[in-house]
């Protein structure tokens, strides 16, 4: 009877302090540099009456120019008011890269069609933008951007000490980034990437300094546009590195994020 | 007599002892002064000390500048954040301070300000980069350096240049490109 009560109290016990860890769950947003190009033709043939010829345009990419294509948007600047009351990104702001669940959603892009991880435009003033969601206003969803762990194409090696629980892990994955404007600029690109994970020891709240570093390329294009002419994108690479406290249990991560993932309702 | 005699001796062998004991103290008294500079010798002792005391200090410095690997990163890592919070901005003073980045003794820093350079987008960091590249053994560095000059040189996206007004046909075209690409994926 006594062994029976103590094992209820064990496992509540238990469910609480795992129930903690799961509400602690909080990854460092990493502050992303974006940089890549395009290619597309611009102009039609040109013949000087012996030769033919059509040349290829190639332009930059990197997170001011992405910007820009937002803020010159109607679409995406109808969006912004409705969501941030202003129909502006202001100037300095950033991407950051977000792992965390609660920005993890269902893309209603029906083309995607699937969970990603969020792309936020912020900056040091409070202005966040999170570039799928769904409108306040209209209640339709939209879909700017996102860097996705493409499903479940997620694998590691880690060590970790089994006493204090501190390690290091590194992930690869496969990626898409997406980014669209709503107005002529598309990149769609898959490629493959590195989650770098350092974890401190773990600390009386269950929870471990973390260090996350990535580092996604995707090499080649699949479906872009520039001012909707058919495009392809190279070397398009999304890096960044972030500090901050995450629970315990997320270690490994790509264990948790695969069981996070097939958590998620169809 | 005898006796008289002896004891005569013996008190002038004693004063003629007490007489050279006098003499030798009263000789030392005098020969102290050169004994002066030995007494004072330890002042360069003294000096010696300290110039032995001194150096602890002089590797202080040293000590505190040999960071710890943590020390070490976390500067990097804040400077990395710097080149990223100036990549951002369009300021001269900010381009400067990211082109200086260019030469960091760091390369992980170095790296960071290639792409901050990038991501600021003047091509007024065209010739400091070339002139990097000019002095950089680093053979890995000196490619990223000329390609991060390259890329300067490209127009970006979103400049007027490209984003020219769309014909109606265009319009169209991407129009019947979304509603297919929908008809392909209904999920």
């Amino acid at each position: 009877m006594k062994l029976t009560k103590l094992a209820s109290v064990a496992v509540v016990a238990a469910v609480a302090l795992a129930y903690n860890a799961k509400a602690q769950v909080s990854f460092p947003l990493v502050n992303l540099t974006i940089s890549g190009t395009v290619s597309y033709n611009a102009a039609s043939p040109v013949d000087n009456g012996t030769t033919t010829k059509l040349a290829l345009t190639k332009v930059s990419i990197t997170i001011k120019s992405l910007i820009g294509l937002l803020n010159a948007s109607p679409t995406v600047t109808s969006t912004l008011m409705d969501v941030t009351e202003t129909n502006q990104i202001p100037a300095g702001s950033y991407f950051v890269y977000d792992l965390n669940t609660n920005n993890v959603s269902y893309d209603p892009d029906p083309y995607i069609g699937e969970y990603v991880a969020a792309l936020i435009v912020t900056n040091k003033n409070g202005f966040s933008f999170t570039l799928v969601g769904t409108d306040p206003v209209t209640t339709n969803g939209y879909d700017y951007g996102f860097l996705n762990i493409y499903e479940q194409n997620l694998i590691g090696s880690y060590s970790q000490n089994d006493t204090t629980r501190a390690g290091s892990e590194s992930d690869l994955t496969g990626i898409e980034f997406y980014f669209s404007d709503g107005n002529g600029n598309q990149l769609d690109d898959f490629g493959n990437g590195s989650l770098t994970w350092s974890f401190g020891k773990v600390s009386t709240n269950s929870v471990q300094k973390t260090t996350l570093s990535v580092n996604f390329t995707a090499p080649n294009g699949f479906s872009d546009t520039v001012n909707n002419n058919a495009a392809i994108a190279q070397n398009v690479k999304c890096s960044g590195k972030a500090t901050g406290n995450v629970a315990s249990a997320v270690f490994p991560f790509f264990l948790w994020w695969i069981d996070f993932y097939s958590s998620l309702p169809e | 007599m005898r006796p008289k005699f002896i004891f005569a001796l013996l008190l002038l062998a004693f004063l003629v002892l007490g007489a050279a004991l006098f003499l030798k103290q009263h000789l030392e008294n005098t020969a102290a002064p050169p004994a002066g500079p030995e007494i004072a010798a330890p002042a360069p002792v003294a000096s010696n000390v300290v110039a032995i005391i001194v150096p602890p200090p002089a590797p202080a410095p040293a000590v505190t500048n040999v960071l710890t690997p943590e020390q070490r990163q976390a500067a990097i890592d804040a400077e990395t954040d710097r080149l990223q919070q100036w990549s951002m901005n369009d300021d001269p003073a900010s381009l400067s301070n990211i082109l200086a980045d260019l030469t960091n003794s760091e390369k992980e820093v170095r790296e960071a300000a290639i792409e901050a350079t990038k991501q600021f987008g003047s091509t007024n960091a065209i010739p400091a980069l070339k002139a990097v590249a000019a002095n950089t053994t680093d053979p890995e560095e000196q490619i990223a350096l000329l390609q991060a000059a390259n890329f300067l040189s490209l127009p970006a996206i979103s400049d007027s240049s490209v984003q020219l007004p769309k014909t109606p046909e265009q319009i169209q075209a991407a129009t019947q490109k979304q509603e297919q690409r929908q008809k392909q994926n209904p999920k």
